[in-house]
């Protein structure tokens, strides 16, 4: 006859080691493929699917150390970091603003690269410095090194300077050979006198114009100017409920042709495209701000006797004190030149 | 005047009278007096009889002789001289102070005066110079000639004052009228610069006479709009109740390594040397290896103001003896407060004056070139610094220069003007030093990764002396006053915080910022990136101090109402969403701007595009917490705009943060998609995580993202669209041109001011503080 004691400690072993393989099963996934990876998988795990991701709790089927497991976290962040690299395939080509190829502009590249695991503290990228010239047509190009960014530092060439509104910044694989990455350069001996402004106003935006006289810099709700603006959306309106926000930019005077490419320094206006207007309709939630952006236009003004730049924003309501916005800058050449440089 | 004439001696001569025989007066033909009048006659009075009656009179003409009908007896002689024909030749203007007895004394300002023992009529105008806002008395004086007397001598004829007007730059007198003027000569100047004041014409000929004050002025753009605006009552004038405050530059301005990261960048460390002496040198004491007091970079120079002096013109110092002293004090020389402060002064690069120092590139890299823009001088309790010198006289030309604190306190700077002992004129602006950490509120649920953060904010007060309860703002002057609420981000120690929201706090005030700022500080991890335990752990730990600080954006709004925004960075999104969400249909903030968010875009818009990655947990971000259900953040209103300032490039959010979500679920933690279940597996015993309590836990280590970072994606929606138009600005194009390297993750805080104004600047449109 077996003891009662004996029993009882059965029992609890029992006990015990039932709890032991249900942690087992929690701690490995539902698929009925093991869940364990020793580190030679480990670099192979990235785009396994559901079932086949690494437990890192685990090494070769034993529960680790924090610390050990850290590391290895370390080490896998690393590793997926470095997969990041892709082959870097950029081309570029660098043209006056004329269109015109340039040739030996020196430009200055740097890809962002995520070495190999251990080489640097994971986490930590370093930086592929290359330089390159540009060919007799102006082109460049970056092959044969990997990383997941491409900035373009700088470009030189004597007596030329980069449009200001550049990207710096590209994917890994930008432009081809058919249509590369654009860079324009403008002649520094190309300066025209331009009359500039850059002011807000503020306005009511109960749909009543208001004209902005470029020249003097003024707006008014009457009399004469060379744009006609109205936002209309109510000045008191419920917190969340929705209403229409309308707003109209008119050409009294001028045309207008809105660039949408930011990265278009607008130093030379188009002769043609312009037209009368801009209008924007939407909903907007009681609250918020409502607005159409800063949007970039070119503008001929007298027919074409003058041609300038415009980046203006309609806002309503900008804030509790000012129920609409108009922010304005603007270059016009008074010299009937394109150029608005 | 009369003269005794019944004693024959110095008296009658003095008239040119004699008694050529007892009992005759004669007066001499052509004789003239002191002033060169001709004496034309006498009448002399005499008493009738020996007991003094009388009078009895009898005249004496000019080159004849009478008998005078009582000799012996009282007689004195009333002399007739012609009058005097005056013409003016030129003005004489000189300043007078009075003394106990309002009588007019020389020295302590003062001038001679015509009639005064210490006048003389050699004396030339001294140059007149007023301190703007300050009463000046000035005496005018028409200088004549005798015409028909001693042309070497002459006649001082006070003036009445009539009206002051400004002269141009060219030296001519404008119709543009300036100052107060009194016909008594008080002036009282309210705009630098040289004055005409112009006295009342003369009655016969309608003759004026001009004296030219320079008027001159200590300005500083004390609203830090960028305009220093010199006229009287202005915003930019300071008095004994409105100093101009600014703060200490007592931290350490360096070009740094980025840590592990290689990438140059101007940073304020924890603490740097200089070169001279390679000790913990805070910026204000820096100095080159030769013991040169210079500037760090330019990333200092956020920590500087501008000073003009004003009204020192060449022709003002022109007028000035060769031993003249100009010389900036606090009025303590000789005599030091220790309550007044200690500044730094440097020439100013910009040519005039100007701010470009703070927004450009070429400029600021002058202004940090001790060979283009020398160190001035430091001006503490006692001392002064001397810019009547050689090598400062273009400065006083100019007028402008730069300068920093280096120690706290509350004095008035002054600018003196003296010859010798005489001060000739002063003028002043009151100042106070403060350090920066008593200028913005600094609060916190808690600090330490290790610790729960707390439901309530409470203040900091690491870096306050002892004994000195930590800073916070009293009450606000207007209900419009806005007041922004900064929440950092990942892997930052306590002193780092502070440095972030300072570079902030000062970024801002030099945006024109006139409202209050404030940070919240949450306890992050302070380890590295790499280490995705702190990484994930900073996370949980940002998730949970959204309890605080909405507490807190509650609270403000209190004293704020509709006027507290929130801005948050990286890590800081999780916990300032979260607020935000807890805030129900409350709004809390008025305008919310997420800065190079680390957190999963799906939480607001589950349509944005997924990560080129195969995902092991299912996507509770975008649809919380079943399929199909809405993202997390849907519907928030704890803010009325929601802006989103993302960067493709961003090395933190755009790379780290996504292969950290990869490698979710983390040590300890499973999902199991048979049953959709969430687990901490624990030590002994695995337990399940449940939405919605276990949320935090769930987001932080277990679930992946689908999305990409919130901080590197463009178009979010939800509560970032509005109507047609999604809130949002793009680093990685110009104007700011942040990059795909480490720096640029917080290049807001980092570099330099001319670097990053236009970030600052969009800041305060986008919420609407800046039109």
């Amino acid at each position: 006859m077996r003891s009662p004691v004996a029993i009882i400690c059965g029992f609890v072993l029992l006990v015990i080691a039932a709890a032991f393989f249900w942690q087992l099963n929690h701690r490995a996934s539902p698929s009925p493929e093991p869940n364990f990876v020793n580190t030679a998988n480990i670099s192979q795990t990235h785009s396994s699917g559901p079932g086949n991701k690494p437990d890192q709790t685990l090494l070769h089927g034993q529960p680790m150390k924090p610390e050990v497991a850290e590391a290895k976290r370390g080490e896998l962040l690393s590793r997926q970091l470095e997969q990041r690299n892709v082959p870097i395939d950029f081309c570029g080509r660098v043209i006056d603003q004329d269109t015109n190829a340039l040739a030996a502009v020196a430009i200055k590249i740097s890809i962002r690269h995520w070495p190999t695991a251990g080489v640097l503290a994971p986490g930590v990228s370093e930086e592929i410095h290359l330089d390159r010239l540009t060919d007799s047509d102006g082109r460049f190009e970056v092959h044969g090194e990997t990383g997941d960014a491409l900035s373009v530092l700088s470009l030189e060439k004597q007596a030329y300077e980069l449009t200001p509104t550049t990207p710096h910044h590209y994917p890994s694989s930008s432009g081809t050979v058919e249509n590369p990455v654009l860079f324009k350069m403008w002649s520094t001996n190309i300066q025209e006198h331009l009359v500039t402004l850059d002011k807000s106003f503020r306005i009511l935006t109960d749909g009543r114009p208001y004209f902005i006289n470029l020249v003097a810099g003024t707006i008014a709700e009457s009399g004469e100017g060379d744009l006609r603006v109205f936002i209309k959306y109510p000045m008191q309106v419920v917190r969340g409920a929705t209403n229409d926000w309308s707003c109209r930019i008119d050409g009294v005077t001028c045309g207008i042709l809105e660039q949408s490419d930011g990265s278009d320094p607008m130093y030379l206006a188009p002769t043609q495209g312009y037209v009368s207007s801009f209008e924007l309709k939407q909903q907007i939630k009681g609250g918020q701000r409502g607005s159409t952006g800063q949007r970039r236009f070119y503008i001929r003004l007298g027919n074409g006797q003058e041609y300038g730049r415009i980046e203006i924003g309609l806002y309503a309501p900008y804030n509790y004190q000012i129920p609409g916005l108009i922010r304005l800058s603007y270059a016009i050449n008074p010299s009937g030149s394109r150029i608005l440089r | 005047m009369y003269f005794p004439a019944y004693y024959n001696g110095d008296y009658l001569s003095a008239i040119a009278m004699s008694t050529p025989l007892s009992g005759t007066y004669s007066m001499a033909a052509n004789a003239t007096n002191l002033f060169g009048l001709q004496y034309l006659s006498a009448v002399i009075a005499y008493s009738t009889n020996l007991s003094g009656q009388g009078p009895g009179f009898t005249n004496v003409n000019a080159g004849s002789t009478v008998t005078f009908p009582q000799p012996g007896w009282w007689s004195y002689a009333f002399p007739s001289v012609a009058q005097p024909e005056l013409a003016t030749i030129n003005y004489y203007f000189a300043p007078f102070k009075y003394d106990a007895y309002y009588l007019p004394v020389v020295g302590v300002g003062g001038s001679p005066l015509p009639g005064m023992p210490e006048f003389s009529p050699t004396n030339r105008s001294p140059t007149l110079i007023a301190g703007v806002g300050s009463t000046y008395q000035v005496a005018g004086h028409a200088k004549q000639i005798i015409l028909n007397g001693d042309q070497k001598k002459f006649g001082y004829l006070g003036q009445y004052f009539d009206k002051a007007f400004q002269i141009d730059t060219n030296g001519n007198i404008t119709g543009n009228h300036t100052g107060i003027l009194s016909p008594f000569g008080e002036f009282f100047p309210t705009e630098p610069g040289p004055v005409a004041l112009a006295t009342m014409p003369d009655l016969d000929t309608g003759q004026c006479g001009t004296g030219v004050v320079y008027a001159i002025k200590l300005a500083l753009d004390v609203n830090h709009d960028g305009v220093i605006d010199l006229s009287f009552g202005g915003p930019d004038n300071t008095s004994p109740g409105r100093p101009f405050v600014f703060w200490c530059n007592n931290n350490y301005d360096r070009w740094d390594n980025d840590s592990i990261f290689h990438n140059q960048e101007q940073d304020d460390q924890i603490v740097a040397s200089c070169p001279f002496t390679n000790q913990p040198t805070p910026d204000c004491n820096y100095r080159d290896q030769f013991g040169q007091r210079v500037i760090p970079c330019t990333r200092d120079l956020e920590d500087f103001a501008r000073l003009w002096v004003c009204g020192v013109t060449d022709n003002l110092l022109l007028g000035l003896d060769s031993d003249a002293s100009i010389n900036l004090s606090w009025g303590d020389v000789g005599n030091p407060n220790p309550s007044n402060p200690t500044i730094d002064l440097f020439v100013a690069a910009d040519a005039d004056g100007g701010i470009g120092y703070l927004t450009n590139s070429t400029v600021a890299a002058q202004q940090t070139n001790q060979w283009v823009c020398s160190y001035v001088g430091r001006v503490g309790p006692g001392q002064k610094v001397e810019l009547n010198t050689v090598q400062f006289l273009d400065v006083l030309r100019s007028g402008h220069l730069i300068w920093c604190g280096v120690s706290n306190g509350t004095g008035v700077l002054t600018l003196t003007i003296s010859q010798g002992t005489n001060t000739l004129a002063q003028t002043s602006a009151h100042i106070q030093i403060q350090d920066i950490k008593r200028l913005y509120e600094r609060w916190t649920v808690g600090d330490d990764p290790d610790t729960a953060p707390k439901n309530l904010a409470y203040l900091a007060r690491e870096g306050d002396a002892p004994g000195v309860p930590p800073f916070q703002y009293s009450v606000p002057p207007a209900v419009s006053t806005p007041y922004i609420l900064l929440v950092h981000g990942f892997n930052l120690e306590v002193w780092d915080k502070d440095r972030f929201a300072e570079a902030a706090f000062k970024r801002l005030y030099w945006q024109g910022y006139q409202g209050r700022f404030g940070q919240f500080r949450w306890p992050t991890t302070q380890q590295h990136i790499y280490n995705p335990g702190a990484f994930d752990k900073s996370e949980i730990n940002s998730w949970s101090s959204g309890v605080g600080l909405l507490n807190l954006l509650v609270n403000l709004n209190k004293w704020y109402p509709t006027n507290v925004y929130l801005m948050a960075h990286s890590h800081g999104t999780v916990a300032a969403g979260e607020a935000l969400r807890l805030a129900g249909t409350n709004q809390v903030a008025n305008t919310y701007i997420t800065m190079q968010a680390a957190l999963d875009s799906h939480t607001y818009d589950s349509t944005t595009p997924m990560m080129p990655i195969s995902f092991d947990t299912p996507d509770r971000y975008g649809a919380y917490y079943i399929n199909g259900a809405a993202c997390y953040f849907n519907g928030v209103g704890g803010a009325g705009n929601y802006i989103n300032f993302f960067n493709p490039y961003d090395m933190v959010v755009g790379a780290i943060w996504q292969s950290d979500q990869v490698l979710k679920p983390d040590v300890g933690y499973s999902y199991h998609s048979s049953d959709d279940s969430w687990w901490d597996v624990g030590l002994i015993l695995a337990s399940q995580l449940r939405f919605p309590q276990n949320t935090y836990t769930i987001f932080s280590y277990c679930d992946q993202a689908h999305g990409f970072a919130l901080g590197s994606q463009n178009n979010v929606g939800g509560p970032f669209r509005s109507g047609v138009m999604y809130n949002q600005i793009e680093l990685d194009l110009p104007p700011y041109n942040f990059g795909a390297q480490h720096i640029y993750h917080s290049a807001e805080f980092r570099s330099d001011n001319p670097h990053r104004w236009q970030f600052w600047n969009q800041v305060l449109f986008q919420m609407g503080l800046k039109p």
